[in-house]
């Protein structure tokens, strides 16, 4: 719970007051019984009027304090337990923004989702509690007892002898509760990651007819859910009637005993009824206490779950050795980089080279043989097993990733837009500027946006209009130059354009030479159009050269060629 | 006041829905107008359960009457004992509290255990309903609603109705029969003492109100909000490496802070109204006390009652009340219950994708397909498909070609019933679309999308999606006119390799080749190929097409391809820009024509031998 602390410091303040009216508030309500007890001993057995009613009067005073305490710590504690919760998904959500690709694979996407929210509320729930109901009962519960030893000693060991039973209770749902709770929280995380898949992979479930199909499947993680769930909950559901016995037992114990004790003149009558009152009071804080173990354990899951997303590496901006234009202007160069995914086999294996500024390289390799494991590395969404890249005369690393993205323009093999308008999405943090986005919007072929309904700010997305596959691979090239990028990355961005799309779209790109540019193609139309092609065929570089060069040297390359230029004739 | 902001709470989600595209279909649906309503959904899904919570009801009940007669048990004993009288009568009666005491218990984990179970079945019924309601709905909700928030709902939103559900049934339940009996035993003892703990009803049952009023407000915001939230964190995960190439951190952030700000205003809101609720009953208690210790000892000492009287009442008025502040805080947080099962119900009541008709179910489909004078637009006065006609024959191989956004896509959620047509008519085998069964359709058309999907698990898990009755043998032979098994053999676990979320250990054209098996596998009748095969290498390509030339045989297939050269072979090509057909024809015909398709073919040549030359 070490991240925690700095939370705790945080609201210290705020949190201290809280627990402080918080024993207002609980000193109030232990009182009402030792008051009724003193109204009917010194008040009516001994027809003391005017003694009932000043200590009626006392329990209504005493009854107005503890309501005002508790409107204070209510206000606290909501206070603190609401803004952790903000604090927290907003660092969590950071952390989110900062992770590498492999991370994100790691928690899941679903468990990503469950965390941020369902495990944040379980937290919240719980810092809400410790400042009301939960630190309240044990206090209640010393409370009490420190009461029963002024009623008199004997009932001392009365009351004493129903605490070992309350211990061992709340001992063994905390060892043997936790495990079952935390297992509800993986089941619902398979839960939401089947439904998250299922929501994305809608179109091929209906293509396929797999409705029922995924039905069954879904029932089947719904089982688990509901079986696990039910067994954890029955296996709490038995202590609070154990709870509930030790302190009734305690009163009975006492009525036995106290029989002879009442004979013999040494209690009061009065004093019994107080005993009652305050094993009641017990009962009542011990069995709030069997249920504050069980959030606290539900808490504890949920914590280590953000716990596991916050304390991942992830980089962190530091001052020194940023990348400036200048050593863009030098060029970047790749040395003996390595990458593998998981155990699979190395997708980059030992790869050199270098790209001189202002040069273009188009890559060109079959399906698979690891164009875009390349551009991600370069790019730092994947960090390499081995291997530098460097740019001018500054190492690329995590720390100084943001500076040499700044330079950077990248439109991805997918075509991911956001929920937004299409402005937005072109703009995607750059200044509004009429001209330039009109500009940008032509350069990428992109006019289709002036003949939408709403234009420019008509929205994307989900909820949004439907817009084809190409005309999203044009918005994120257009995307990408409106950031006016010194370093421009196309990974495969043209395959859902038409030829004579494309060739406007390259042609454009082509004008503007001040820029280092990677382009992906499948065409060796596409790539031919660069100062020089790289061939990768199963992570490794098969050439690096011109196209007429290539077609002399490299073996791999007139593969390519010959398929190509086959598939025409 | 409050209704009028649910009501706008309300319009506004309405507004958000015409929003979407298919917004004059959604107007006329049912949405739960008010608490009550939503109430008796509730119920409904509990009624397989009825006759367990029937039992729970009558050990509630037996454990409440026990419960209330323990307090009145000790009256007599304190009142025997203040006589001076300690005769065996009084260790009867201290023998009866005993097997009292330990009956509550026993049935108090009794009906725990019996609610947990029901309760469980009960949001596992809508759980699993939620689900399948999902699986009824038309392709039009899913493209126009956030995957996050409708993940929320089977989360957060039905977790909120689990909790309340367990944790209240007994609770109501008790509470209510505590408060009649409990009640009925004052009036017994003493019809003044009563009425002073009477006094707290209208206190209890006023502000109880009064904040329950204000929180279902909240409560649906803050569970609105949830939802949002969780849409951004889907959003952010899917586009992680464009945020982050982009440095886009800090923008994402920003928008982020301010969902959950309103998240947590909202939240506190409702936490603030909550809590308030139960110190001020915990004080009216306690007022209730003072009342009873007040008047209870007028009354001793005018000689009207016995010490012991005003000793069990106030025990009952304790039991009276504490049930009272019970069911005051169960009503506040079945609102959050509420406010969590209209969102489940809004999902429910949405309009479901009619599966109607069953002209052809029995047959086998011959791969006629007729678009007679088609119109669609995905939102309304803007036409992605114009007046289209095509007549397609059995087995006829069919390319569409066109610029981006000429509505080739369209056309096949059109073939396909994803989406449906505003005007004119598509048949299939001479019959009217709207009358075939949507399952037998797609059971006979198979597609490969545009966008690639696999599922987690194995690769051999996702082939085999298409028929889930292959063997292993069909899965490879697919994977090979697929194109697919060679790379896939190299995998060090092969067909076994488990793919992870969205298959990013695989390449994109890859995850294609394994779509194309997909579909291979299913062996349909129509054939539907949109951009099957753009992330894939040209030489693989080239080898694939073969392949698939011949599957392709038998069976009327639709092709959509930016390279000309993969379907110069069609018999009908389907020339289309702007939603409209421009030309159609044989490739031979199409260039004889010197049109668009002349012009198009004439550029990618040039491309080609610009390398050549």
């Amino acid at each position: 719970m070490r991240i925690y602390k700095r939370y705790l410091k945080k609201y210290k303040g705020m949190f201290s007051l809280a627990i402080l009216f918080l024993i207002f508030e609980a000193t109030a309500d232990l009182m009402q019984p030792l008051l009724i007890s003193k109204i009917i001993d010194d008040g009516v057995k001994l027809k003391d009027m005017n003694m009932v009613s000043y200590m009626g009067l006392m329990m209504f005073g005493v009854a107005l304090l503890g309501l005002l305490s508790a409107l204070v710590r209510n206000y606290l504690s909501t206070h603190v337990s609401f803004n952790f919760a903000k604090d927290l998904r907003k660092e969590l959500y950071e952390k989110l923004l900062s992770m590498n690709l492999t991370q994100v694979e790691e928690i899941e996407r679903g468990s990503m989702i469950n965390r941020l929210t369902f495990d944040v509320r379980q937290m919240q729930l719980f810092v809400n509690g410790t400042m009301r109901i939960f630190l309240k009962a044990p206090f209640l519960a010393v409370g009490s007892f420190i009461m029963v030893m002024t009623l008199d000693r004997k009932f001392f060991w009365i009351y004493l002898s129903s605490l070992p039973v309350m211990v061992i209770v709340i001992l063994i749902n905390m060892k043997y509760g936790y495990p079952k709770l935390a297992k509800i929280q993986v089941k619902l995380d398979h839960l939401n990651k089947k439904t998250i898949e299922y929501l994305n992979g809608i179109r091929v479930v209906k293509a396929f007819n797999r409705s029922e199909y995924e039905n069954d499947n879904f029932e089947k993680v719904s089982d688990d859910l509901k079986n696990v769930s039910t067994h954890a909950m029955q296996f709490m559901a038995i202590f609070n009637p154990i709870i509930l016995l030790a302190a009734n037992m305690a009163i009975v114990i006492l009525l036995y005993l106290g029989r002879d004790w009442v004979a013999a003149q040494e209690i009061s009558v009065g004093q019994i009824v107080a005993f009652i009152n305050y094993m009641t009071q017990l009962m009542f804080a011990t069995s709030v206490m069997s249920r504050v173990f069980s959030m606290y354990i539900r808490a504890k899951t949920s914590s280590t779950r953000i716990e596991e997303v916050l304390l991942m590496t992830t980089r962190e901006e530091s001052n020194d050795a940023l990348i400036t234009e200048e050593d863009l202007k030098q060029g970047v160069v790749v040395k003996d980089l390595c990458y593998r995914y998981g155990q699979g086999e190395l997708a980059i294996n030992h790869m050199s080279f270098a790209l001189k500024p202002n040069e273009s390289i188009g890559i060109i390799g079959t399906t698979g043989s690891g164009k875009t494991t390349l551009i991600n590395l370069l790019m730092g969404i994947l960090v390499p097993n081995s291997g530098e890249i460097w740019v001018g005369s500054k190492k690329l690393s995590p720390n100084n990733m943001k500076s040499f993205r700044k330079y950077m323009g990248y439109v991805p093999q997918e075509k991911i837009l956001f929920s937004n308008t299409v402005k937005e999405n072109v703009l995607f943090g750059q200044i509004n500027d009429e001209d330039h986005l009109k500009n940008v919007l032509k350069l990428a072929s992109a006019e289709f946006v002036f003949d939408m309904v709403d234009k420019q700010e008509s929205w994307i997305g989900k909820g949004g209009v439907n817009i084809s596959g190409g005309q999203k691979q044009r918005l994120s090239l257009a995307r990408a130059l409106m950031r006016e990028p010194k370093f421009l990355i196309l990974d495969d961005s043209t395959s859902a354009l038409d030829a004579v799309t494309e060739k406007n779209v390259l042609d454009n790109l082509m004008l503007g030479q001040n820029r280092s540019m990677i382009v992906i193609g499948q065409k060796i139309s596409t790539v031919q159009r660069m100062d020089k092609i790289l061939v990768i065929q199963n992570g490794k570089i098969e050439g690096l050269d011109t196209h007429d060069n290539l077609l002399r040297s490299c073996v791999a390359y007139q593969e390519i060629y010959a398929a190509q230029m086959g598939v025409i004739q | 006041m409050t209704k009028d902001v649910y009501k706008k709470e309300m319009s506004k989600e309405n507004g958000q829905q015409s929003f979407g595209r298919m917004s004059a279909r959604f107007e006329n649906r049912v949405k739960p107008k008010n608490i009550k309503e939503t109430i008796t959904r509730l119920l409904k899904f509990s009624k397989q359960e009825i006759y367990r919570l029937m039992l729970v009801l009558a050990i509630v009940l037996v454990t409440s009457i026990l419960t209330l007669s323990a307090p009145r048990i000790i009256g007599f004993i304190v009142d025997q004992m203040n006589e001076g009288d300690f005769s065996s009568s009084l260790l009867n009666k201290i023998g009866i509290l005993f097997v009292i005491y330990a009956l509550i218990s026993l049935l108090t984990w009794m009906s725990e255990v019996l609610v947990v179970s029901a309760s469980q079945k009960i949001i596992h019924h809508m759980r699993n309903t939620l689900f399948k309601k999902l699986s009824k709905l038309p392709i039009a909700y899913f493209d126009s609603h956030s995957h996050g928030d409708i993940v929320s709902r089977f989360t957060n939103d039905i977790d909120n109705v689990s909790t309340v559900m367990s944790e209240s049934t007994t609770g109501l339940m008790r509470s209510v029969v505590t408060v009649a009996g409990s009640l009925s035993i004052m009036l017994y003892m003493n019809i003044y003492l009563t009425l002073g703990v009477l006094m707290s009803v209208p206190f209890i049952y006023g502000l109880s109100k009064l904040i329950a009023k204000r929180t279902i407000q909240f409560y649906k915001m803050q569970q609105k909000y949830t939802g949002m939230i969780n849409g951004k964190v889907e959003e952010t995960v899917y586009g992680l490496s464009v945020i982050q190439t982009f440095n886009q951190e800090e923008q994402f952030l920003k928008n982020f802070e301010e969902a959950n700000e309103n998240l947590y205003e909202q939240g506190r809101k409702a936490q603030l109204w909550t809590g308030l609720l139960m110190p001020v009953l915990n004080v009216i208690n306690n007022l209730t006390f003072g009342v009873i210790g007040l008047l209870g000892g007028y009354l001793v000492i005018k000689g009207h009652v016995t010490v012991g009287v005003v000793s069990s009442f106030i025990a009952y008025s304790r039991q009276f009340v504490r049930p009272l502040n019970e069911m005051a805080s169960i009503y506040n947080s079945l609102m959050s219950a509420i406010a969590g099962s209209q969102r489940v119900f809004q999902v429910l009541d949405e309009i479901e994708e009619p599966i109607h008709g069953d002209a052809l179910k029995d047959n086998i489909i011959s791969g006629k397909i007729h678009l007679n004078h088609v119109h669609f637009s995905y939102i309304e006065g803007k036409e992605v498909i114009r007046d289209l006609n095509v007549k397609v024959e059995p087995g006829m191989k069919v390319a569409i070609v066109g610029p981006t956004g000429a509505g080739k896509t369209t056309v096949v959620n059109l073939i396909t019933r994803f989406y449906a047509p505003q005007k004119g008519q598509i048949f299939i085998d001479d019959h009217l679309i709207e009358h075939i069964d949507r399952h037998w359709l797609r059971q006979n058309i198979g597609f490969v999308l545009q966008d690639t999907y696999l599922f987690s698990g194995t690769i051999y898990d996702n082939i085999l999606y298409g028929d889930l009755e292959a063997s292993m043998d069909d899965i490879v032979s697919a994977s090979k006119i697929a194109g697919a098994h060679d790379f896939i053999a190299k995998l060090p676990h092969q067909y076994h390799t488990k793919l992870s979320y969205g298959g990013m250990n695989l390449s994109q054209g890859e995850r294609q080749l394994i779509t194309i098996a997909r579909a291979i596998l299913m062996d349909p009748k129509v054939l539907i190929l949109d951009e099957a095969t753009s992330s894939v290498d040209i030489k693989t390509e080239k080898v694939i097409s073969k392949s698939l030339l011949e599957l392709m045989a038998n069976r009327t297939s639709f092709i959509i391809a930016h390279r000309l050269s993969t379907i110069v072979s069609a018999d009908l090509i389907l020339v289309m820009n702007e939603g409209q057909l421009i030309e159609s024809g044989t490739h031979e015909s199409l260039m004889e024509e010197k049109g668009f398709y002349y012009e198009m073919y004439q550029i990618q040549t040039q491309n080609q031998s610009q390398i050549a030359g």
